[in-house]
């Protein structure tokens, strides 16, 4: 899940140095096996006829928290529904090792995809489920793994981004309405202050929580799911048309007044949720995933909203992780059966505190909240690889970029700006 | 001597040679291979894929010749992070003159010396990465007991990460503080090797204590010291992990990367595989630069005492 | 050697002896205070830690919920399976290897046997990490890739280096032993495995105990080469359940304390070896 498992980022980095070595064997080894379950509907319409099951299939997922507790109660469950199955839990703590994996043939039978995936190589490595009995009538963000018409991962939990905030700790600074503009954002971050509130998480040290800010909030702001990919066109990476450096420019104002950690070098993750579940910490800007582990750290879930970024065009949706089952899997149908009971009732979703995908089950009223806003949701596109050589050429890093400006004296900005904008059009060269 | 005989041993002779050689194929034969397979081959193929465009995906590359060494020589934030990381060997350097320093007094007559010994070894057996979380939590602002026990005694708090370069000593620090026992057992173990004799000697010609330790300790362990600088060098030219673990993104402007977790996110994260490969070489290169250095400067060193 | 442990007898003055102590003991305190601050806080539970300050100690020294959450969470029996199999394997094989490279470089005068030494010495310049990607070509071609065998192959491979401790040791064997031997008719298999093994005990036991921390400390292996959850490690298992409650230092320690306190319990008891193995291995 999104947490820092810091050795883990560490090896996160080896991950992807290994995952290089996929290349020599995918070629090899990947068109027979493509032949080998070339008719998996077939197999899939066998299974909803005769729903006898069997085998045993690995079930990989990235909520290492619950893989042994929640995730295993609902394989249990599922393993005694259907007699003679077999659903083991891998826990995944890096993404980036199934790169590798799926360069040994050794993808897991059921699991979350290849962390970059372009939409058009997943039916090298996935089998389609649109046998499932599932539509984008049912589901949310149905089609947000379709390729060529059919679908390779059906999303298991929807997430919406916006601000989630402590409702006591607005309570006692006396914030009774959202801010719905920047300046109304500023004054409430006076108020919390006053009282000794932390008013906005940014955990600085750990960065990527405030990644967040350098891609997804400017598209919140333009409203333009394209908007990451549009900058491979633009001339500059930071300007003042795509909104990039107002967010620069609005975390420092919050940082120069006193409204963020008070040690930026020392704020992690660990400490936000901790501080934020008990009310000391007020706002951060994140997922409809992170209300659930405020819970986890004692908060009441009763007192944590949301609401969208104040200012914002669009709010950002999509899957907040989708299922997949490999091509290579020995028994397709207990991989499928066992999909279909992870999304049916938002099983999986509710078992790992994350929001539903399944448009029947009730969200929370976090959620609710966060969307009765009425401001469209957008879904960002696909990352072209377009924009994504250039980053790769410059070695651009818009998150460490982002960290430097904040805290940077106001005559040295424009110089990194300079700088940045510089390394972006070389990169482009 | 009678002809049979002689004939005999020559015989023998030749058997315990075959002998000799055969056992001697037997048995370095396995390590050897290991020793190709899996030490060689990958740096014989890190100097190939050093000349390649290679993005660490795709089935092919081509070769660029030494653009890669360019590019990595003229790249600022390399050395940035060179920079970054002699603050680890600047910090070896605290380290093994403090090792040096307590192995000499645990050499003297001392109270509860096995105490102090075995405590001060202790961390090096201690799993690394556990011991980076524990200094996370150390030098965390706010959570951090040192500075709770700083402010009951009425002292400012203290940020032991500071958005400055002394940021690196701070992360550094951390394998002082799991590396320091094991110098101190290896010198302590070399200068009790030295005979007592000497001291002795020493002792009735009326020298101090400190002219003993400049004139019969150090100089009988220079041997451990180029020993101990030599995995010293080697080992915090290539430091990643303190930093890795506590700033996974290599902080603000980059201002905790070192050379290893700037090749690795070369590697990784810009997929520039022949980059990342240009900047291992140059680090061997480095590497074996500086110890040669040293050695050097050792031997003029004892060349002239 | 043995003459060793007796003390110089120089007298230094009284100020030196006060600065000396006073380093020591700040280095003690150095060594313990972290360590102690892990070991309390992993005794107390969520509330306690957030409401009483880091340094006191834990209302209830039996409170070990902590511990039994982490034991009932992490599956630990496996991974301690698979540590135990790595470390035996590893340990073996190191002995042998290592005692046979150093018995035929040292005792067989191998006309080469100065190059094949430098061999052994090279890679230590090489930085390991950055070769990683060919090392894992070569473990997924060999189909090694998520199996067990991975992880006792690599271990394997990795004790090479130490193979010159070996030749430290072996030197100290005094040749008079073999000489003799051969003399009486013993083959050189007979040298090695009658003579200079037994001689080896020692150096035996020192590779065995760096082995072991090595093994049980190491983190990569398992992670890249072997990520199947049916194959993780002590070391693995319990790094993937702290930084799963990562948010929760009183659980966090418990992880921290659990993985040290194996190998801080190996060194109390074998003390005496660790730190006579490492020196004797260092000193030529």
């Amino acid at each position: 899940m999104r947490k820092t498992a810091s050795t883990i980022a560490a090896l996160t980095l080896l991950g992807g140095l290994l995952a290089a070595c996929s290349n020599d064997k995918n070629n090899a080894s990947g068109s027979p096996s493509a032949s080998e379950a070339s008719d998996p509907s077939s197999a899939a319409s066998a299974s909803n006829s005769e729903p006898k099951l069997s085998g045993k299939i690995v079930f990989a997922t990235n909520r290492t928290d619950k893989a042994d507790s929640t995730i295993r109660d609902l394989a249990d469950e599922f393993e005694k529904l259907h007699p003679g199955t077999s659903v083991e839990i891998e826990g995944i703590t890096d993404g980036n090792t199934l790169k590798t994996r799926a360069a040994a043939n050794e993808l897991p039978d059921v699991g979350i995809p290849i962390p970059d995936l372009p939409l058009e190589k997943m039916p090298d490595y996935y089998l389609p489920q649109d046998d499932l009995g599932f539509s984008a009538d049912t589901i949310s963000f149905y089609d947000y793994n379709k390729v060529d018409g059919k679908v390779y991962g059906i999303p298991i939990s929807a997430g919406y981004q916006g601000i989630v905030y402590n409702k006591k700790a607005f309570a006692e600074a006396g914030i009774t309405t959202a801010p719905k503009t920047l300046d109304e954002m500023l004054a409430d971050s006076e108020k919390l202050k006053e009282k000794g509130i932390i008013a906005l998480a940014t955990s600085y040290k750990d960065g990527w929580p405030v990644g967040y800010y350098t891609a997804t909030l400017p598209m919140e702001m333009a409203g333009d799911p394209d908007w990451y990919g549009k900058l491979a066109d633009s001339d500059t990476l930071y300007n003042e048309d795509n909104y990039s450096i107002a967010v620069l420019d609005f975390l420092t104002q919050m940082n120069d007044k006193g409204y963020l950690e008070p040690d930026l070098m020392s704020a992690n993750w660990e400490n936000q949720k901790r501080l934020h579940a008990q009310g000391k910490l007020a706002m951060a800007y994140l997922g409809t995933w992170y209300p659930s582990q405020l819970a986890d750290n004692g908060a009441n879930i009763e007192d944590i909203g949301m609401f969208p970024f104040p200012g914002i065009k669009t709010i950002s949706g999509g899957p907040d992780g989708s299922l997949f089952i490999s091509k290579n899997t020995e028994n397709p149908d207990l991989a499928k059966a066992f999909v279909k009971y992870c999304i049916e009732n938002g099983r999986f979703a509710i078992a790992t505190g994350s929001i539903p995908s399944d448009k029947n089950a009730q969200p929370p009223a976090y959620v609710t909240e966060l969307l009765s806003s009425g401001l469209p949701v957008i879904t960002s596109s696909p990352t072209s690889s377009k924009i994504q050589d250039i980053i790769n050429k410059g070695n651009i890093n818009m998150t460490g970029n982002l960290q430097e400006y904040i805290v940077s004296k106001k005559d040295k900005q424009a110089g990194l700006i300079a700088k940045w904008n510089k390394q972006f059009q070389d990169a482009k060269k | 001597m009678n002809k049979a005989l002689q004939l005999k041993k020559r015989g023998s002779m030749k058997r315990e040679n075959t002998e000799r050689v055969v056992l001697g194929t037997l048995f370095l034969f396995v390590p050897l291979a290991f020793l190709i397979v899996f030490s060689y081959y990958p740096a014989v193929r890190l100097f190939q894929l050093s000349f390649s465009d290679w993005d660490g995906l795709s089935n092919n590359f081509h070769y660029v010749g030494f653009d890669n060494y360019k590019s990595v020589a003229r790249d600022e934030t390399v050395m940035h992070a060179f920079r970054n990381t002699l603050a680890y060997v600047a910090m070896m350097f605290v380290q093994l003159a403090i090792a040096l320093y307590v192995a000499v007094v645990l050499d003297s007559k001392i109270r509860a010396k096995n105490f102090f010994r075995s405590v001060i070894a202790l961390p090096f057996i201690l799993n690394g990465a556990a011991v980076v979380y524990l200094f996370t939590l150390l030098y965390d602002y706010q959570a951090s007991p040192i500075n709770f026990l700083l402010q009951k005694i009425g002292l400012d708090p203290i940020h032991f990460l500071p958005n400055s370069y002394a940021l690196n000593l701070s992360l550094a620090f951390m394998g002082l503080w799991k590396g320091l026992g094991l110098g101190v057992i290896i010198f302590l173990g070399s200068l009790q090797s030295i005979p007592r004799d000497l001291y002795e000697a020493a002792e009735i010609d009326g020298a101090s204590y400190f002219q003993a330790i400049r004139y019969i300790s150090i100089p009988n362990i220079t041997r451990i010291i180029e020993l101990q600088l030599f995995l010293g060098i080697t080992g915090s030219l290539q430091a990643y992990g303190e930093s890795l673990i506590t700033f996974p993104t290599g902080g603000p402007g980059g201002i905790a990367d070192t050379l290893m977790t700037r090749t690795l996110s070369i590697a990784f994260k810009y997929s520039q595989f022949g980059r990342a490969a240009a900047m291992g070489v140059m680090l061997m290169i480095l590497i074996l630069l500086v110890v040669g250095v040293q050695r050097m400067l050792l031997r003029r060193n004892e060349a002239s005492e | 050697m043995k003459s060793a442990n007796k003390s110089f007898g120089l007298r230094e003055n009284a100020a030196v002896k006060v600065l000396n102590y006073t380093v020591l003991i700040l280095l003690t305190i150095m060594v313990l205070f972290p360590l102690y601050f892990a070991f309390v806080i992993s005794f107390k539970t969520n509330q306690e830690y957030l409401n009483t300050s880091p340094i006191s100690l834990p209302h209830n020294f039996l409170n070990f919920d902590n511990y039994l959450f982490l034991f009932k969470n992490a599956n630990l029996p496996r991974a301690f399976g698979n540590t135990m199999l790595f470390v035996v394997t590893s340990v073996v094989g190191s002995v042998l290897m290592g005692s046979m490279v150093a018995f035929a470089l040292a005792r067989l005068n191998l006309k080469y046997s100065k190059y094949i030494m430098l061999l052994f010495i090279i890679p230590m310049f090489i930085p390991g990490l950055t070769t990683q990607v060919s090392v894992f070509n070569i473990i997924s071609s060999m189909h090694l890739y998520n199996t067990i065998y991975a992880g006792i192959v690599l271990y394997l491979a990795a004790d090479i280096v130490q193979i010159y401790l070996f030749t430290q040791f072996i030197e100290k064997v005094p040749r008079e032993l073999d000489e003799s031997a051969r003399m009486e008719g013993a083959s050189y298999f007979r040298v090695y495995w009658n003579i200079i093994v037994p001689q080896l005990v020692p150096a035996f036991a020192t590779v065995a105990i760096l082995r072991v921390v090595g093994i049980y400390n190491d983190l990569l292996t398992p992670y890249l080469y072997m990520p199947k959850s049916s194959l993780k490690t002590v070391t693995t298992a319990l790094m993937s359940f702290a930084t799963d409650r990562g948010t929760q230092w009183n659980m966090m320690t418990a992880g921290i304390v659990t993985i040290m306190i194996p190998t801080i319990l190996l060194y109390l008891f074998l003390q005496r070896f660790i730190i006579a193995g490492l020196t004797d291995g260092a000193v030529k």
